[in-house]
């Protein structure tokens, strides 16, 4: 039960505290760009949603069976490191993927592909995606965390942009000068909504998992133990 | 004007990779804090755009339409790699450096963005300039972002003590916001305000 | 138009291709990076002990004359016979290495011990040494050899600024590890400051996360040596 409230946590956690857009500021440049009006922001958002939920627990399994140090020792070969593959791998996972979505955009929705324009290529570059897949690595989730880790995320990035669309929306009643039109309002409004998700960043729903994990830590018990059972020896 | 000039006016001013296409602006946050990491960011990021786009323009004819997105990003990232790998045997202390950026390089949506856009219908020799334009372009605006970041965030510039002791004993104080990713964003914003009123960034292309 | 047969041979040749580029790449560089990598190890040692080598020659010369490499069990015995380069993955968990910096008159005499920490950070793993005086209890030094965090702000602890204000703080107050705590801003702001301040120094403003990393990195991996420090301040009782 303690399980779930765990990935509960992490869930909450990818979408506000740590929001993957305004937080860790990565996905830009096709939040920038699409988020102009709500229609094609809510496409743009679902298709980055998608991608994350397929490629993230991808990933993981490339990392786990094939890339990390030691993992093909399934096959007789634990000295094997593949882990400077990771990079290549995990790009041609999310651009295959990526691919794969502009085919079906492109049949079911032909007005939305040609509104996200060169935008629907670059999802494949989008620094959120690739992001979450080495997040995953360097914080050694699990199977569901990375699951709940990516859709957590993308939700996270759809809600950004949703958000950004209706207030540009809103902004086409509003004067703003010339110059600052498009791009320019755009780039000071994200930073005032980053502003504004700084205030969650004192937020801390993971908990720390009482047996320790990582191997230091292990040993440091060991040797917490160890050192109460001296200290009890030395008061004789 | 000659076409190579015609080609940096074009990318550089008119149709800046930040101001006017909107591409690479993750990294144009994340590596600005300081003025000497938006130097080198934007060095690299030229490096490896001109070269992508020279070896993408160069398979362009024989690239099946379906997979082209994969088999763009996979030659991208494995140029980056192969460069990382030879920065790590040989000089390890710059690849040290580089190490963090090895990643938003590849990610760089100007990299992929020019590659889908100019590469696969130009020829070789335009394309390895309208890299080189785009990455100065880009450098450029890291270099002014990364410049103010500095000098108000910090009081220094490339590391050197610019704001003098004094101002700081009657009371001066640097502005802790400028070097908080969210300013990076309202600065970017100003010199998008700025760059369109002086007539630039508004992607004509002549 | 294409046909399928075509694109599935391309996206077969381009695959066969890079993975043969990337891999004849990784495998004959590979021994030369290792090489730099060592040699980087060493240097950090060095410099967190205090030294300061020039080149790849200082570094070497230095290495053989005063550094004394060593491996430890969990119970801090001394494990002969074995170093640190030894040291495989899986016994990672129970043997930890330990570098004894010789007096430079006397190699007998200990002028400090330095040992490899790491710990998360923002965005990666830190790792790097500290080295202390010879009871284990006071900061001699500290340096990071493998970081990515923010340039510019996490990157910061790299930085000799920063590297210096941890020199003569103490890990332990009396017998009890508290580790050294990196402050939000200047350590002398803090309240605890007036009780504290030898177990304080000041943090990176903008990289509050990376300095809460570091600051958990040494309240943990100076226990892993605890035992062994105790043994040595029982043997010179």
């Amino acid at each position: 039960m303690s399980e779930m409230f765990a990935l509960m946590g992490l869930f909450t956690t990818s979408v506000f505290i740590q929001n993957i857009l305004l937080s860790s500021f990565l996905g830009m440049c096709s939040f920038l760009a699409v988020s102009k009006r709500v229609d094609t922001a809510m496409g743009l958002g679902f298709a980055v949603i998608f991608v994350l939920t397929l490629t993230a627990p991808l990933n993981w399994v490339l990392n786990v069976f094939l890339l990390q140090p030691g993992a093909l020792a399934w096959l007789g070969m634990p000295d094997v490191d593949l882990s400077f593959l990771r990079f290549i791998t995990f790009i041609a996972v999310i651009a295959a993927v990526t691919q794969l979505v502009e085919m079906i955009i492109e049949k079911m929705s032909p007005k939305l592909y040609v509104s996200l324009g060169i935008f629907l290529p670059l999802i494949a570059v989008n620094c959120a995606i690739l992001g979450v897949a080495l997040f995953m690595v360097e914080r050694e989730y699990s199977f569901g965390q990375t699951v709940v880790f990516a859709i957590g995320s993308g939700v996270g990035w759809w809600l950004a942009i949703i958000a950004m669309a209706s207030i540009r929306e809103k902004m086409t009643y509003s004067n703003v000068p010339k110059g600052l039109q498009g791009l320019g309002i755009t780039m000071i409004t994200t930073g005032l909504m980053a502003i504004g998700f700084m205030c969650f960043s004192g937020i801390n729903l993971e908990r720390e998992v009482e047996e320790s994990e990582s191997s230091i830590e292990f040993s440091s018990g060991v040797i917490d133990e160890k050192l109460k059972n001296l200290k009890r020896g030395e008061k004789c | 004007m000659s076409t190579i000039k015609r080609i940096f006016k074009n990318t550089m001013w008119i149709s800046n990779p930040i101001a006017y296409q909107v591409l690479g602006v993750c990294s144009a946050l994340a590596v600005t804090v300081q003025l000497e990491n938006g130097l080198v960011m934007g060095a690299a990021l030229t490096i490896v755009v001109a070269f992508s786009n020279l070896l993408i323009s160069l398979m362009r004819n024989f690239i099946p339409h379906r997979i082209r997105i994969i088999i763009e990003l996979v030659i991208i990232s494995a140029l980056v790699i192969i460069v990382d790998q030879f920065l790590q045997a040989y000089l390890f202390d710059v690849s040290r450096r580089l190490s963090v950026f090895v990643g938003l390089i590849i990610t760089n949506c100007i990299v992929m963005g020019r590659a889908e856009a100019f590469a696969m219908a130009n020829g070789p020799w335009l394309s390895f300039w309208d890299g080189i334009g785009n990455g100065l372009g880009y450098a450029v605006v890291l270099v002014l972002v990364g410049g103010i970041r500095e000098i108000f965030g910090s009081g220094s510039l490339l590391g050197i003590q610019i704001v003098p002791e004094f101002l700081y004993s009657a009371g001066y104080v640097n502005n802790g916001l400028m070097v908080l990713p969210p300013f990076a964003f309202i600065l970017l914003g100003l010199i998008v305000w700025i760059a369109k009123t002086l007539g630039g960034a508004h992607g004509e292309e002549s | 138009m294409q046909s399928n047969r075509y694109t599935i041979a391309f996206a077969f040749t381009v695959c066969v291709i890079l993975s043969v580029l990337l891999s004849a790449t990784y495998m004959s560089l590979k021994d030369r990076q290792e090489l730099n990598r060592k040699l980087d190890r060493q240097k950090n040692i060095l410099i967190a002990a205090g030294f300061s080598p020039e080149n790849a020659d200082d570094v070497g010369k230095l290495f053989l004359t005063r550094v004394k490499p060593m491996v430890l069990s969990l119970g801090g015995n001394v494990v002969l016979g074995k170093l640190p380069e030894q040291i495989i993955s899986e016994e990672s968990q129970n043997l930890f290495p330990l570098f004894r910096i010789s007096k430079a008159d006397n190699e007998e005499e200990t002028e400090s011990f330095v040992y490899p920490i790491e710990g998360k950070g923002l965005w990666s793993t830190m790792y790097g040494y500290l080295a202390v005086d010879p009871n284990g209890k006071i900061v001699k030094g500290i340096t990071f050899y493998k970081q990515g965090e923010t340039p510019g702000l996490g990157g910061e602890i790299e930085k000799e600024w920063f590297r210096k204000n941890f020199i003569g703080k103490k890990l332990y107050d009396g017998d009890k590890l508290v580790g050294i705590n990196v402050a939000k801003g200047k350590a002398r702001d803090q309240a605890a400051y007036k009780t504290k301040s030898q177990h304080m120094v000041d943090g990176i403003s903008g990289a509050t996360l990376t300095c809460n990393g570091i600051t958990k990195m040494l309240k943990i991996n100076p226990k892993k040596y605890g035992l062994f420090f105790r043994q040595l301040r029982r043997i010179e009782l």
